[in-house]
């Protein structure tokens, strides 16, 4: 966890704005009970706990808060939109959060976490579904970690537990339109 | 009874065998599960982190794909999921102005609401408990469950209305039914960090950990999970965990559906027994 001073930022209250209409949330209902992280399984990680991340977007800290790793960190677990007392929904907050910074262009701090999910998604495009060791491989390839988890991972194709199969759906006629026009709304 | 069926992609890969066990069991007890045709991946937790519109419109599309084969209520075992098909149908059902562009984007209507269903919410819900308790064939088990739930499945409470977010129940109850001790511990639903189980390994050994230390407290036998993501971290990640942290845990994972299909009388073979890390044999010796 890191001390931050609040007092030498630049406020950009308009950032504030830009979070919660993308979120749908009111991050301003935030006070600071800490309740989120205490219970966050993630905190531990983080460079910035829930809690000073909401404060920060409260006071427009957007390039702090921007590249921070909390927002990446975050497992999307729900512990503490289940334990806020203002209902806020800090999971969704920190989902648009990563949604600004990539389409800001911002250095995003766990590159690992963003690759596994471009990976991810490029294979839900092109197939329809994932298999799930197509993905691992083609995530290993991206990030160069060819030898982490190799011992796991010929234990788990040994016993059957990674299969070789391609899943694929047979039509992709509507899930290419999906991308399509999703492509066009943005 | 007939009920539409969301597989996900892990339940036709790495959880096969809860794909088997949920299917036999739930025969045994008259339900059917009707897999919808040319289903699409739900976007697991990665597709949310790019983009919200996407990752509401997959689950979004799969929904209309339900009701287009005539049915209101969906299944689906996984719980990422579950919870992706769950939040974008409460989403797109609060805000029109979200439904009418989704409903651009797959080029199908919305106006019907399809409930969402865990397996563990159809079987406290939907199925009569003297009905399974008139099916068991096999019960005198000396047999300690850990119920772990992960996080998904109860939370948050706007979404699951069948059980308690913070200590739910409904696992226990079925498996008590069932001829099984469930122990009360504390770790039902703390996250095991499986969205990250393949990129940060180190944070989850650690989370994974604190789950196998109150599990052995409690003296069980087995931890039984509802979700592949669940399945795949506790069994596979196991033995690393016993190496970091210097104490041996062999807890066999198991899905609930194996536990009740055994109870059930679904043959061995119908329960998937086959493949896990962690070898469950000594649970049935």
């Amino acid at each position: 966890m890191n001390r931050i001073s609040i007092t030498r930022a630049e406020k950009e209250p308009s950032f504030l704005q830009i979070v919660n209409d993308m979120s749908g949330e009111k991050v301003q209902l935030c006070y600071q009970c800490v309740k989120c992280s205490a219970g966050c399984p993630l905190v531990a990680a983080m460079d910035f706990n829930p809690n000073q991340i909401m404060k920060m977007i409260q006071l427009g800290m957007k390039m702090e808060v921007l590249s921070s790793s909390s927002l990446w960190l975050c497992a999307s677990c729900e512990t503490c939109s289940v334990r806020c007392p203002n209902e806020l929904n800090i999971p969704g907050v920190m989902l648009s959060l990563r949604e600004i910074a990539l389409k800001e262009g911002y250095e995003i701090k766990e590159k690992n976490i963003e690759a596994f999910h471009k990976a991810f998604l490029s294979m839900l495009r092109n197939d329809g579904r994932i298999s799930e060791f197509y993905e691992l491989a083609s995530y290993k390839m991206k990030t160069a970690q060819f030898f982490k988890d190799l011992g796991l991972g010929i234990k788990m194709l040994r016993k059957g537990r990674l299969s070789l199969k391609h899943n694929r759906i047979e039509n992709t006629e509507d899930l290419n339109k999906i991308f399509e026009n999703l492509s066009s709304e943005s | 009874m007939k009920f539409a069926y969301y597989p996900g992609c892990s339940l036709h890969s790495s959880a096969l065998e809860y794909d088997i066990s949920l299917r036999n069991m739930l025969w045994k007890l008259g339900v059917e599960l009707v897999e919808i045709e040319d289903w699409i991946c739900c976007g697991s937790m990665a597709v949310k982190s790019l983009s919200r519109l996407t990752a509401v419109s997959l689950p979004a599309k799969n929904l209309a794909l339900t009701f287009q084969n005539g049915y209101t209520d969906l299944v689906t075992p996984c719980s990422a999921c579950y919870f992706n098909l769950k939040k974008a149908g409460y989403e797109i059902h609060n805000n029109p102005e979200l439904r009418s562009k989704v409903e651009d984007i797959i080029e199908s209507p919305l106006s019907q609401e399809v409930n969402v269903i865990h397996p563990l919410q159809l079987l406290y819900e939907r199925i009569d408990h003297n009905l399974i308790l008139d099916k068991i064939v096999k019960s005198d088990f000396t047999v300690k469950v850990a119920c772990y739930y992960g996080c998904l499945i109860t939370r948050p409470p706007e979404l699951n209305t069948f059980d308690v977010s913070e200590y739910p129940e409904s696992m226990d109850e079925l498996l008590k039914l069932s001829g099984f001790e469930t122990v009360p511990w504390s770790y039902k639903t703390d996250c095991c960090g499986s969205s990250f189980g393949i990129i940060e390994p180190e944070i989850v050994l650690n989370l994974l950990y604190k789950i196998f230390k109150e599990a052995k407290d409690f003296e069980a036998d087995v931890i039984a999970v509802a979700c592949p993501l669940c399945y795949a971290n506790l069994d596979g990640r196991q033995a690393e965990v016993s190496h970091k942290f210097e104490m041996e845990f062999n807890i066999p994972i198991l899905y609930f559906s194996q536990l009740m299909g055994i109870a059930l009388g679904v043959p061995e073979s119908g329960i998937g027994l086959w493949k896990p890390m962690v070898d469950p044999a000594k649970l049935f010796a």
